[in-house]
């Protein structure tokens, strides 16, 4: 009992007894409060009219909030005697010594009056009164607490996240300034609707300053919102800005959920993500929520910066960067490890990817994609379209990525240059460089060109970027040298050659001021440039440049320990022999030719010791064997041509095997098959010659129906129907024989009549209507193929055997 | 409302009450509001009379109002609801004296009668923990101004119960309006 309840028992026992008592050293108390009050009651029931006294106030109250809190809300009007502006006044909880809480209480209302944001309630003056009562002014926001919007406007997800972008913002310049809010929830955002566009405004800093105040108070309770407040908040640990993305993404979940539940933070992580789903809330949203509330803080969200970036990916329907770095992360290292294996199922998470992108074409938002979102989104793709470009070319599945390449491209189109810095250009080069081969492998040589020519824009950006001079110089020399790639036209050839010579001019520059830099693109200039004289039949330019690529790589290869490295530059090295046995198969001796192509066999076999089982070193070692038994074949050594293409045929089935739908690889096969079946028919071993005819033929069917409207499918089939024809008819299988000379025809027909001009379309429609005695029809072409180089000496017999000649 | 319900009443939200019992607080407010406003020009300088304010209020309301059978339960009633309102502008006026730098406003009688009523009020309250009939009848002598006759047929009471009663509470809060005890 205290002293006053001692006194006042005192005075009740003493009236009991005598009514008439009297106290001593009373304090009179008026009788009525008119008596007691009567300015105050007069002022109380005065109109707007103010008396007097109340004309000295700056501020006029005009009604008290409702307040569910420890606080006392009123709003106010304050006038400067020049205008007008509704305020409101904040009483806050006094328990605090008072001049421990003055200080701490006044440093941090500094610091939030320094928040000045649109999303950020604006503190107008606070301070301390002499008996302890910390009070604030703050700006009257005119509108609905978060959730009375969410219920009266019912926005669907994709507007809630809207508005929780704007949040992040918000947020994300307080946290900037060092401050915790502590207490966010639905009830403390404001929807301020402007122009018909609702902004969000972040309210009550009440127990961020608390808090301040608290320090100076280390028992006093600890503050926050059951269900919203991080659980680290709750057991009194200390808190940071991730306790705000903790209470952030509650709120997210709490708004999406709308009136299913009262309190969605205090369900369990399993029933909230649930309730969730069963609302229509999406799988990648919900793994948005599940990163923000996390118990440990080290799981959640490290910054609101990567919530916001993933909101805005969902969005952007792009995947979430929180999953990404995790999940491309094992499948690049799974990729490294096991090349080909993972190449097949990579597809289908390509597909998944591919198919799940879409875009927008909002441009506010787009102005909001900041620079991170932006190199985070190139590098996505940039991985995309690099490490995965390579995996599916080798497995000829290019074509899976043109979708991520358009779409790559118009996320690029849609940047704003202006938020760019200079590795910005860089990245965006790249992106279009990497898009820009993805065309070039799928044919689309406009759009490649387009898309190199949009690299060279980007790069020129970073020419005076003197600590990325490297890079530019680098990307510029290998745009050229993919630009060539592309440029392969008649018309085109000027331009071809002058990006060549760039490009060496570049790598060479490029070298000499960085020595240690590999001269991959150095080397494959001079290759290129090579291929190109010996095309437009220049030997003496072509063998300079041959033997220019031959030294580089030669060079590298005995200067390189590395096994990976080394195995590439051998492979380097054999195609720049297999350039020089080219050339000297038609400018010089063929017996060179045949040297220079052993040589480059022998080169990629090693290859293929150094790196097992890389699918394209055993390609290129399957190529060189082809190419092998041809200048055997022309050189009358027919023994050894048997030797190599039998070798070809045998990784040529091995590499079906590990890359079933690579055409190109399907293609090699079935020239392998057909050179076969020509050495055997030529020594008379007919039985051979149409096993590997038809293997040849079934390959081409398969291709020529994959591949519908291709001429050269439709020719290569007739070519292998012809072949396979003629050893049948030879063997005395005249109806088989007939059966594929008829069908022969009918896949050229409308070739030839699509291309009428074309010789190798009119020789291989020619041979069989001459074979089914269609005499009539084959004048013509007959006609067209006399003098263009076509009728040798088989189809001379041919034309004799019908008397045609 | 019965009679001990009016006491609770003091301390506990509004939104405790029935919808009814609502809508009568509103009216009651906004009648007392009402009848001072035109007191006012009556009485010129003199303070209310809250006698009259209530009597008259009573003669508006009690047609058609159920939520209160009697006068007495009315004035009492009205002596809660004076109390409320004059607490509230009260906390306004010592809110003013917070937000506003201007020091000059802390020696204005309103500001001075409103430190007044906050403290009274403070202490009404642990009055009202140690005996609630105390509370009861200070309150409705002092904002309410009835009568001991009223007050006594309203709690079911001797006159001189409530006389003595009065007594204490003018005692007892005079001692603990003089006796810091912050």
């Amino acid at each position: 009992m205290t002293d006053l309840e001692q006194i006042w028992k005192a005075i009740d026992e003493k009236f009991d007894r005598d009514e008439e008592a009297e106290i001593e050293h009373p304090l009179k108390l008026p009788d009525h409060v008119a008596d007691a009050a009567a300015e105050l009651l007069a002022a109380t029931f005065s109109d707007d009219d103010l008396p007097p006294d109340l004309q000295h106030s700056k501020y006029v109250i005009r009604e008290r909030l409702n307040t569910g809190g420890q606080s006392e809300i009123y709003l106010a009007e304050r006038s400067d005697g020049v205008y007008r502006k509704t305020v409101v006044i904040k009483i806050m909880s006094r328990r605090h010594e008072l001049e421990a809480m003055r200080e701490a209480f006044m440093r941090e209302m500094q610091l939030l009056a320094d928040l000045t944001h649109p999303g950020i309630v604006q503190i107008i003056d606070g301070g301390v009164s002499d008996d302890a009562q910390p009070w604030l002014v703050l700006e009257y926001i005119e509108g609905q607490e978060l959730s009375a919007y969410c219920k009266e406007n019912a926005p669907d997800a994709r507007a809630i996240v809207e508005l929780f972008l704007k949040i992040c913002e918000a947020l994300r310049f307080v946290h900037l300034q060092g401050v915790v809010h502590k207490d966010l929830k639905a009830a403390n955002v404001m929807i301020r609707v402007i122009n018909g566009v609702p902004w969000p405004v972040i309210i009550d800093f009440g127990i961020a300053l608390e808090a301040a105040v608290r320090k100076t108070d280390p028992d006093a309770p600890v503050f926050g919102t059951r269900g919203y407040s991080a659980p680290e908040q709750i057991s009194g640990e200390a808190v940071d800005h991730r306790a705000d993305i903790y209470s952030l993404g509650m709120m997210l979940a709490q708004v999406l959920a709308g009136d299913s539940v009262d309190n969605i933070g205090l369900l369990s992580a399993r029933e909230r993500e649930s309730l969730l789903k069963s609302k229509g809330i999406s799988n990648d949203l919900v793994q948005v929520i599940r990163n923000c509330t996390r118990e440990a803080p080290g799981s959640r969200y490290q910054d609101v910066e990567a919530l916001r970036t993933d909101l805005h990916h969902w969005l952007n329907d792009y995947p979430l960067a929180a999953n990404r770095s995790r999940a491309f992360h094992v499948l690049a290292k799974t990729v490294r490890r096991h090349k080909l294996i993972t190449a097949a199922s990579l597809l289908v998470v390509v597909a998944a990817i591919a198919s799940t992108y879409k875009y927008t074409t909002d441009v506010r938002e787009l102005q909001q994609i900041t620079r991170t979102e932006k190199n985070a989104g190139d590098a996505l793709f940039n991985f995309m379209l690099t490490d995965l470009f390579d995996d599916l070319t080798r497995i000829g599945r290019v074509d899976l990525l043109r979708l991520t390449a358009e779409r790559s491209l118009s996320r690029l189109n849609e940047q704003d240059p202006r938020t760019f810095n200079a590795s910005s250009w860089l990245q965006s080069a790249l992106a279009y460089i990497n898009a820009g081969k993805v065309f070039d492998a799928l044919e689309a040589s406009k759009e490649a060109l387009d898309a190199y020519a949009k690299a060279e824009q980007q790069i020129a950006q970073i020419a005076d970027a003197p600590d990325l001079r490297r890079e530019y110089l680098r990307t510029l020399a290998s745009v050229n040298v993919l630009k060539s790639l592309t440029l392969t036209t008649d018309e085109q050839r000027a331009q071809m050659e002058s990006s060549l010579h760039t490009a060496i001019d570049l790598s060479e520059s490029l070298i000499a001021d960085y020595p240690d830099e590999s001269p991959d693109t150095l080397w494959e200039a001079h290759l290129q440039l090579g291929w190109h004289y010996m095309e437009y039949d220049e030997p003496g330019q072509a063998l300079a440049h041959l033997d220019q690529a031959q030294e580089i790589a030669a060079a590298q290869v005995s200067s390189h320990e590395q096994r990976e490295r080394h195995a590439r530059w051998q492979a380097n090295l054999s195609h720049s022999l297999q350039a020089l046995a080219w050339y000297a198969f038609d400018y010089g001796q063929p017996e060179d030719a045949a040297s220079a192509i052993d040589r480059a066999v022998e080169l990629a076999r090693n290859t293929l010791v150094e790196d097992d089982g890389d699918i394209e070193f055993l390609d290129n070692y399957r190529i060189l064997l082809n190419h092998q038994s041809f200048i055997s074949v022309d050189l009358g050594r027919v023994r050894s041509a048997e030797e190599s293409v039998t070798e070809a045929i045998r990784v040529g089935e091995q590499l079906a095997l590990m890359a079933p739908t690579n055409r190109k690889y399907q293609r090699e096969l079935s020239y392998s098959h057909t050179t076969r079946g020509e050495l055997a028919e030529s020594q008379g071993d007919l039985q051979t010659a149409l096993a590997h005819y038809q293997q040849s033929l079934a390959i081409s069917r398969s291709i020529a129906s994959d591949d519908p409207d291709g001429f050269s499918s439709a020719n290569d089939l007739a070519i292998d129907l012809i072949s396979s024809a003629n050893v049948l008819s030879a063997l005395g299988f005249s109806e088989e024989a007939e059966a594929q000379w008829a069908e022969a025809v009918r896949v050229m027909r409308p070739v030839h009549q699509s291309e009428p001009g074309n010789k190798y379309y009119s020789f291989s429609l020619a041979v069989p209507l001459i074979q089914l005695g269609e005499y009539e029809e084959a004048q013509p072409l007959i006609e067209s193929i006399r003098g263009s180089g076509m009728d040798d000496d088989v189809f001379q017999t041919l034309l004799s055997d019908h008397g045609l000649d | 409302m019965d009679a001990p319900d009016l006491t609770e009443l003091i301390n506990t939200e509004q939104s405790k009450l029935s919808a009814d019992q609502q809508h009568d607080v509103e009216a009651v407010y906004q009648q007392l509001k009402q009848i001072a406003r035109v007191q006012r020009f009556k009485i010129s300088n003199h303070g209310l009379n809250t006698t009259s304010l209530v009597n008259e209020a009573w003669l508006k309301t009690h047609s058609g109002n159920k939520t209160f059978n009697d006068r007495r339960h009315f004035f009492a009633y009205c002596a809660l609801a004076m109390r409320h309102i004059l607490l509230d502008q009260a906390r306004r006026n010592k809110l003013l004296t917070y937000v506003d730098d201007e020091r000059t406003l802390d020696g204005q009688p309103v500001y001075r009668q409103s430190d007044f009523l906050l403290d009274l009020e403070r202490q009404l309250v642990r009055l009202g923990a140690y005996s609630k009939r105390l509370e009861q009848i200070f309150t409705m002598k002092f904002y309410g101004e009835m009568t001991f006759d009223d007050i006594a047929d309203y709690l079911d009471v001797s006159r001189r119960t409530v006389v003595r009663d009065w007594k204490k509470a003018q005692a007892m809060l005079s001692v603990a309006l003089g006796a810091p005890d912050r």
